[in-house]
């Protein structure tokens, strides 16, 4: 993850689907930068959630108190014209396609972990995984 | 970083009064219904539902305040057992997993006392990383059926008395209403969901998987889909399924487990396993490898 001490206001954090929370460290990573959240219609037609699903996330989203704004969330990001855009690193497909080919710089940040396993620890059967995991898991986090 | 201090705080302040409880999903405001109807055009006018599920991270902490370690561990697998409720907010990273387990840590004296739900918060953290190899591949099989059978002999879509919870199961389509109106059912429920459609029914498991996806307020695709071919066998060792008197066992008594509404789901599992999967050996019964495990055990202390 690149440095913070450089932030301009050009600045922008990602809020989307799989982060709905001020306390991810992408807002550490990027404290001054403007936070948005995309509603990307087209993207949750995709999906397929039904009204019940849709509900929850703008609640999550009118409590976090981000700006939404509306549209594709690539194109979106775009027009904000930003330097930087932070957002927390998923794996969703669909999510990680819209800040694909970006001018701006894209940085990615992780939530806290919750295990730490090597990266190449077997993930054939979870019992496998567990065995590597136990100890990490059943440890609480050691504030930084 | 604040955000276990937050949680501990902000808990340790909500009175008995306070305490978390799923809201009226009456009592949603209607701007905010109208809101997502304005800016998501593709919603059917028809569907209404509303959760009991109220998103955002003050309702994540009442949550997070009722986590009881100990009883989860005892009766996690019961219906109306002392579940987190907190998937909802764990799927949308309202509150990380890390958090829920730090919380865990902080209610149990013993740590191996939350051990159990430790380790169910680590199955979502173990179907993240095997997403993140797998990437789209999560809507194919990782594996073949175990069942006896390919593939090609599960239909491809749910049929009408799924989609309208009109099957002749009233147990089964309890667990549909409550899917289709609450966007929640408990995992137990997912798990009989999901071995009476790829089994039962023999319909193709990533129908169901699509089914929870747009209706579950914490569906996750990687938890989803993969649960899903955990109890469809493509990527498990064999085939999830249960009967009538496992329900019996596990639902209390809002849901109707009578003999006489459930009668498809009925049986012993080596009767059941006949029936469902008639290509594959008869399954042994479990008491007579439990009393030849006995034997065994006690030939050899002689």
């Amino acid at each position: 993850m690149s440095s913070t001490s450089t932030q301009t206001s050009r600045d922008v954090i990602w809020v989307h689907l799989d982060a709905l929370s001020r306390r991810h460290p992408v807002f550490e990573a990027a404290p001054e930068a403007r936070a948005v959240f995309i509603w990307d219609a087209e993207d949750l037609a995709r999906r397929g959630w039904t009204l019940k699903r849709c509900v929850f996330v703008m609640e999550c989203v009118e409590a976090m108190g981000v700006e939404v704004l509306e549209g594709p969330a690539a194109k979106i990001l775009e027009s904000l014209q930003a330097e930087r855009i932070f957002f927390a690193k998923t794996a969703d497909p669909a999510l990680r396609s819209a800040v694909r080919g970006l001018k701006a710089e894209t940085i990615s940040v992780a939530a806290r972990s919750f295990t730490d396993v090597p990266r190449d620890t077997d993930t054939g059967r979870f019992f496998r995984f567990w065995n590597k995991a136990r100890r990490s898991a059943m440890s609480p986090t050691v504030e930084q | 970083m604040v955000v276990m201090h937050d949680i501990v705080k902000s808990s340790e302040s909500v009175g008995e009064a306070e305490k978390f409880s799923l809201s009226d999903p009456t009592k949603t405001p209607d701007n905010i219904v109208a809101r997502v109807r304005r800016m998501t055009p593709h919603l059917n006018p028809a569907d209404r539902a509303i959760s009991p599920y109220k998103g955002g991270y003050d309702e994540a902490l009442y949550a997070l305040s009722d986590l009881a370690p100990v009883q989860y561990g005892r009766t996690r697998n019961h219906l109306d057992g002392a579940v987190t409720r907190l998937s909802p907010y764990i799927r949308h990273g309202v509150v990380a997993l890390a958090d829920v387990r730090d919380r865990a840590l902080d209610q149990v004296s013993r740590k191996n006392d939350a051990e159990k739900l430790i380790q169910q918060l680590a199955w979502r953290d173990y179907w993240a990383r095997v997403y993140a190899k797998i990437g789209d591949d999560i809507w194919s099989d990782i594996e073949d059926y175990k069942t006896g059978f390919t593939a090609d002999s599960y239909a491809d879509d749910l049929p009408e008395d799924i989609l309208n919870a009109t099957t002749d199961s009233a147990a089964i389509n309890h667990f549909l209403r409550e899917l289709y109106e609450t966007g929640w059912i408990h995992n137990h429920a997912r798990l009989y969901l999901a071995g009476y459609i790829c089994h039962f029914r023999r319909i193709k498991w990533q129908a169901g998987a699509r089914l929870f996806l747009s209706h579950l307020v914490d569906g996750d695709i990687a938890s989803n889909n993969l649960s899903w071919q955990w109890a469809a066998s493509t990527f498990s060792h064999k085939p999830y399924f249960f009967n009538l008197e496992n329900l019996q066992t596990f639902c209390g008594d809002d849901v109707d487990t009578s003999y006489k509404n459930n009668k498809s789901l009925a049986g012993s599992y080596e009767d059941l396993h006949m029936r469902l999967f008639p290509l594959l050996p008869p399954r042994q019964p479990a008491s007579n490898s439990v009393t030849n495990s006995r034997r065994r055990k006690k030939r050899a202390h002689h």
